[in-house]
């Protein structure tokens, strides 16, 4: 499924179909350049591709302005990858339960994968491959918009009968440190940080969630310690946007400014 | 006084304006204009820099333009001493004409102090949706003594600062989120409950309305035409717009569908007979 892609003979379109969502590539050769047309669409129309010989042009019951197009090279490699949606990640768990003070558990939740089309590793489009829906984390004057997605929290094996070919499993440890019984609802993941990493399933970074009386820390652990992600067998599709040497930067930054607050 | 050279003939009325003296201060108010623009210049370059990081937009603009009147009076009064002109007599003459000025200027000058009002509160920032007296629009420009709002259908308008100050300002954009109030009038023998989840079931397949806060459903009252119903979405800022069409499009949809009617206004007659 992922990877590079060989798209189709001038003047055709050819179709990728991900569960109930498609993704179109038409081409147009004009000279040394091809024009690349992308399309998407959630379920499969009944479409018939014609090509007018005079004007070489695409037809498909695709409306017009749903194609994106752009202008590449005829070297140029064309790949398809995951991705995590541009905005964080809101969690909202099937199963809520309760975390006793001081104490930590493990287990695993998973989210929907984005499709994006990829031009020589430069991102040039991103699809959901299931309707989008946004929820608002933290309050009404000063949260974030996020993705909305509903997973189960669950700490037994990984049952490959939960997941599609597109989930990815994010392994979760969560600290509580508050010194009180913390009900855990909902979580909020920020993508930009994690990895894709490719074995039996796609699978991210652990997360470790450490929430205390001053609020709720997101960390990003490597070690994952879940059968059928392991990291050394896996293929690291995706690296994370922030790297690690970012992270720390922010992370020394951030104490820094706690610091000199005082 | 005895020039060196003469520039003109003697008696020549240009020979006793354009003497030594008169062009050594020339010179000085010359060098201390120079000095005095160039030094304003820096300042202000330097308090635009640290401005920028710390300020915002406004209140940077603001302390700017207080800094830049002020160097100016600074040179000329400082040009005018070069100059060897007596202050003091000019100075009595400038409070009778600031006095006089201060009358003529009093809106100006009320919209200078509101424009310091207006900073302190914060209320709203360039690019920020506002309605003010019934006109809506995105602030445009925020000047020291007035706002400038750029409506919807591409027509400038400005505020006065004083009118921002007297007025009930609302700041459409300020929070992340917003609610999308609905009203709806059903006729009496309407079922509520299932009303109340078709609109539910609308918010919930509804890509652009947010699933947290969770749609507000209530009775508001029951009127003489029918049950008023309310109905909340919440929809982020950037989506507002496009969720307020597709809810509506969608909810006047399901209502045809599910044949679900609107009250109207209806007066019974009766005749005795």
């Amino acid at each position: 499924m992922w990877g590079q892609i060989e798209l189709p003979q001038n003047g055709k379109v050819k179709n990728i179909s991900i569960e109930n969502f498609s993704l179109y590539f038409g081409v147009q050769e004009i000279e040394d350049q091809i024009e690349l047309s992308v399309a998407s669409g959630f379920s499969s129309p009944n479409s018939i591709v014609k090509v007018k010989s005079k004007k070489q042009k695409i037809e498909l019951s695709i409306p017009e302005g749903s194609w994106q197009r752009c202008y590449i090279n005829k070297s140029d490699n064309i790949n398809i990858t995951p991705s995590y949606p541009d905005k964080a990640m809101f969690v909202e768990l099937n199963n809520s339960f309760n975390l006793l003070a001081d104490s930590e558990i493990s287990g695993w939740i998973s989210t929907n994968c984005e499709v994006s089309v990829n031009i020589n590793k430069n991102e040039l489009m991103q699809f959901s491959i299931q309707k989008p829906f946004r929820t608002l984390f933290g309050s009404s004057d000063n949260g974030t918009i996020c993705r909305y997605y509903k997973s189960d929290f669950t700490t037994s094996k990984l049952d490959k009968n939960n997941f599609t070919e597109f989930s990815i499993v994010h392994p979760i440890t969560i600290r509580n440190q508050t010194g009180h019984i913390l009900n855990v609802s909902e979580l909020c993941i920020y993508g930009d940080e994690l990895s894709i990493i490719q074995d039996t399933y796609l699978y991210s970074e652990t997360i470790v969630f450490t929430i205390n009386n001053q609020g709720t820390k997101m960390n990003i652990n490597g070690d994952c310690g879940i059968d059928g992600c392991n990291q050394k067998k896996g293929t690291l599709l995706v690296k994370s946007k922030i790297s690690p040497e970012e992270r720390f930067i922010n992370k020394s930054f951030e104490l820094f400014k706690t610091i000199t607050k005082f | 006084m005895e020039n060196t050279f003469d520039l003109f003939p003697e008696n020549n009325i240009l020979s006793q304006i354009f003497t030594m003296d008169t062009l050594l201060k020339v010179t000085r108010i010359v060098i201390v204009l120079l000095i005095g623009l160039i030094a304003i210049g820096i300042i202000i370059s330097i308090i635009k820099k640290i401005s920028k990081k710390s300020l915002d937009t406004r209140t940077s603009n603001l302390v700017i333009r207080c800094t830049q009147y002020l160097g100016i009076a600074l040179v000329i009064i400082m040009s005018l001493q070069a100059g060897g002109v007596n202050l003091t007599a000019l100075l009595g003459a400038a409070g009778i004409v600031g006095i006089a000025v201060g009358f003529a200027a009093q809106t100006s000058v009320s919209n200078f102090i509101s424009g310091f009002f207006l900073m302190s509160e914060k209320i709203f920032t360039t690019g920020d949706w506002i309605e003010v007296e019934g006109i809506s629009g995105i602030v445009y420009s925020i000047d020291t003594l007035s706002v400038k709002l750029k409506t919807f259908d591409n027509r400038l308008i400005r505020i006065p600062n004083e009118t921002l100050i007297k007025t009930n300002v609302i700041n459409y954009t300020r929070f992340p989120v917003r609610r999308l109030n609905i009203n709806i009038v059903v006729p009496h023998n309407s079922d509520i409950d299932f009303i109340e989840n078709t609109l539910q079931s609308i918010a919930k397949e509804n890509a652009y309305a947010l699933r947290n806060p969770e749609p507000f459903f209530t009775v508001s009252k029951i009127a003489d035409n029918g049950i008023e119903l309310f109905f909340g979405v919440w929809f982020s800022q950037d989506d507002f717009g496009n969720g307020n069409k597709s809810i509506h499009k969608e909810l006047n949809k399901r209502f045809v569908d599910e044949k679900i009617q609107f009250a109207h206004q209806a007066i019974a007659i009766y005749n005795q007979n």
